[in-house]
């Protein structure tokens, strides 16, 4: 017997659409999984939803040899090891290929844009999201000292509905201390998760530097548990 | 000889390795041989190598160095099928072989004293093997360090046999500069120095060669003093095995079969419960007559007791007999049966991306990028050189523009 509710949801779905409404008992067949995992079983413990969240923005934020080059590479492999593309937007011309390798990447689904300026940078970002984007987005880096990405943030408005679309993952390495982040900037704002990497010790075999142990804060979270840190031990790649 | 607890490394290297495949595939071409993929030189023969074409040459460089040269496309699972062939019979004489690309390989050489008569008799026998899977001959170095062992692998002519190095500094000593991983930057500011041979780069104290060069010359700088840790990182040699004596000869095949059918079912269940997946199957049977044989078949990824099953049959099937041609009828007295290159098994993983229907539709997108911004914005990573042991050379960007 069809009730004047089920009436109404048909109506409604006729008129705006197959996913405009739905039963939160029933399956959202558009949904994507949640987040992307990290690859470090702590940090996903922390985060709440297993990773990182799909499309949307997320800001690695810390000073350099924090780690967070480690850990993007390390998120890309594990986009990879599901089957995704990776992207990464080379801003300051400084990627480390080896940095990847190391971590896992493979080179057949990983692509570099490298921008003529930084200032380019996030536009060439937003032209990619606007064709479809990639599973994963790395932008490395962002430096919200740095002239060039000064009157930028107006992109990320634009960025931000385009990530949702095509469900793209969009990860910025910010190079800057989280309490020191000068005011002002749109990226806090607009990043769903933040997290801040502060290097807390080396490890070492024998007289020989191995990696590093990074703390991860989570300083921004708006799809999980607000706070909560995670201790990872990150292995640095060494000449062969 | 080496005392046996001496470590030694044997290097295996084939020039050109495509070329050499093809070489062997096409014996009446007499003028070299270029493989090419992607407008570049993937082979070259050792005529075309004379001429001063090296691997990974634009093409068309490559074509006016040598402008008799017959040109082929790159047929790369046919040289990956070689290359495993080649592999799995350096195999049979070594304990571990780590396959750096195809045409070049490393060789645990430590130890086989007891086994053969001496360390050029070892070497004879990995190049004799190699000949028989390849058609061609092959370079081996032997020496206690890869870098060494490499050196002298490069250094060994067609049919000339092992090179054997017992002093791995002394043999470096005289050598040029240019034989270490050193930059262009670094060789340049050495020559200004007077620094010409290795053995005067190995004289220089540590600290004097970080302060003046960088930490990346270090490695140079060990390497020179014959200090090379590097060790031989085999997976291909780690196998699961069994063996059967018959007590009275098998003549029936329906029984070696079911025999072999049954070995394989418990070692496929070995290498489940140990998470491992495996590549290659080798059948190895003695005659009652005397004499044995061995074959080997490529399982490929992920195979199962099917898989296995069908490669079983094409191995009885491919036994030639004692003699190479009275087939197996004759009796066999022992099976041993050897899954070979253990890997761990690699769990599958639903697919996260829903959108990711087509992979080329990034790369559309990618090249409208390129042509609405710059060509040279759109890179894709590559690896540049897989054996050198410094990082910040070993990956290289290419745009994408210049692939289309």
């Amino acid at each position: 017997m069809t009730t004047a509710l089920d009436q109404a949801l048909t109506q409604i779905r006729a008129r705006y659409g197959e996913g405009a409404i739905r039963r939160l008992s029933e399956p959202d067949p558009g949904a994507l999984p949640a987040a992307l995992p990290t690859g470090f079983a702590a940090l996903d413990r922390i985060l709440g939803i297993g990773g990182i969240p799909r499309g949307r923005i997320t800001e690695l934020v810390g000073v350099g040899s924090a780690g967070q080059g480690s850990l993007a590479a390390s998120l890309a492999a594990q986009a990879q090891q599901r089957g995704g593309q990776v992207v990464c937007v080379d801003a300051f011309r400084h990627v480390d290929l080896g940095l990847l390798a190391h971590w896992g990447v493979g080179f057949d689904d990983l692509r570099v844009l490298r921008p003529s300026e930084p200032s380019l940078a996030l536009a060439l970002t937003r032209d990619l999201l606007a064709e479809g984007g990639a599973d994963l987005i790395l932008f490395d880096r962002y430096d919200p000292t740095e002239p060039a990405f000064q009157g930028m943030d107006h992109l990320l408005a634009e960025v931000t509905p385009l990530l949702g679309a095509t469900a793209s993952t969009l990860v910025f390495l910010t190079e800057a201390d989280a309490s020191r982040y000068p005011p002002g900037r749109a990226l806090p704002y607009y990043a769903t998760l933040r997290l801040h990497c502060q290097q807390t010790g080396w490890i070492t075999e024998g007289l020989s530097l191995a990696g590093l142990v990074t703390r991860v804060m989570v300083i921004k979270h708006k799809l999980g548990p607000p706070t909560g840190d995670a201790r990872l031990s990150l292995r640095m790649p060494v000449d062969a | 000889m080496p005392s046996r607890s001496a470590r030694r490394i044997a290097c295996l290297l084939i020039a050109g390795f495509a070329a050499v495949v093809e070489r062997a595939r096409h014996p009446e071409i007499a003028a070299p041989l270029l493989v090419h993929e992607g407008g570049q030189v993937l082979g070259a023969c050792s005529l075309a190598r004379e001429q001063g074409v090296r691997e990974g040459d634009p093409l068309q460089q490559a074509r006016a160095r040598c402008p008799g040269a017959q040109l082929l496309p790159a047929d790369r699972p046919t040289y990956e099928v070689v290359w495993g062939q080649l592999l799995m019979a350096a195999a049979d004489h070594t304990p571990a072989v780590e396959a750096v690309t195809p045409g070049l390989a490393y060789l645990d050489a430590t130890g086989l004293v007891p086994l053969y008569p001496s360390e050029t008799a070892w070497g004879e026998a990995v190049l004799s093997a190699v000949e028989r899977a390849v058609g061609a001959s092959a370079g081996l170095g032997i020496a206690r360090t890869k870098c060494v062992a490499r050196l002298a692998a490069a250094d060994a002519r067609p049919g000339q046999g092992p090179i054997l190095v017992q002093g791995d500094r002394a043999f470096l000593a005289s050598r040029p500069l240019a034989d270490l991983p050193l930059d262009a930057e670094t060789l340049r500011r050495c020559a200004l120095l007077g620094l010409r041979t290795v053995g005067q780069f190995a004289a220089l104290p540590r600290p004097s060669v970080a302060e003046q060069f960088g930490p990346e010359a270090l490695t140079a700088h060990d390497w020179a003093r014959g200090r090379d840790p590097r060790p031989v990182q085999s997976r291909l040699c780690a196998s699961l095995s069994r063996r059967h004596a018959f007590a009275v000869p098998a003549r029936d095949a329906a029984a070696l079969y079911a025999i072999l059918t049954e070995m394989g079912a418990a070692l496929l269940q070995n290498l489940s419960r140990r998470g491992l997946a495996v590549r290659w199957a080798r059948l190895r049977v003695r005659y009652e007559e005397g004499g044995s044989e061995s074959v080997a078949a490529w399982l490929g990824n992920g195979a199962g007791r099917p898989k296995l099953e069908r490669a079983l049959h094409w191995l009885v099937d491919g036994l030639q007999g004692p003699d190479g041609a009275s087939g197996w009828g004759a009796g066999v007295s022992e099976l041993s049966l050897a899954l070979t290159g253990l890997e761990p098994l690699v769990g599958k993983q639903l697919d996260l991306f829903a959108h990711r229907a087509d992979r080329l539709r990034l790369e559309g997108t990618l090249r409208r990028l390129a042509q609405r911004h710059a060509p040279a914005t759109v890179l894709r990573p590559q690896v540049a050189a897989v054996d050198t042991p410094l990082l910040n050379r070993r990956y290289a960007l290419h745009a994408l523009e210049a692939e289309a």
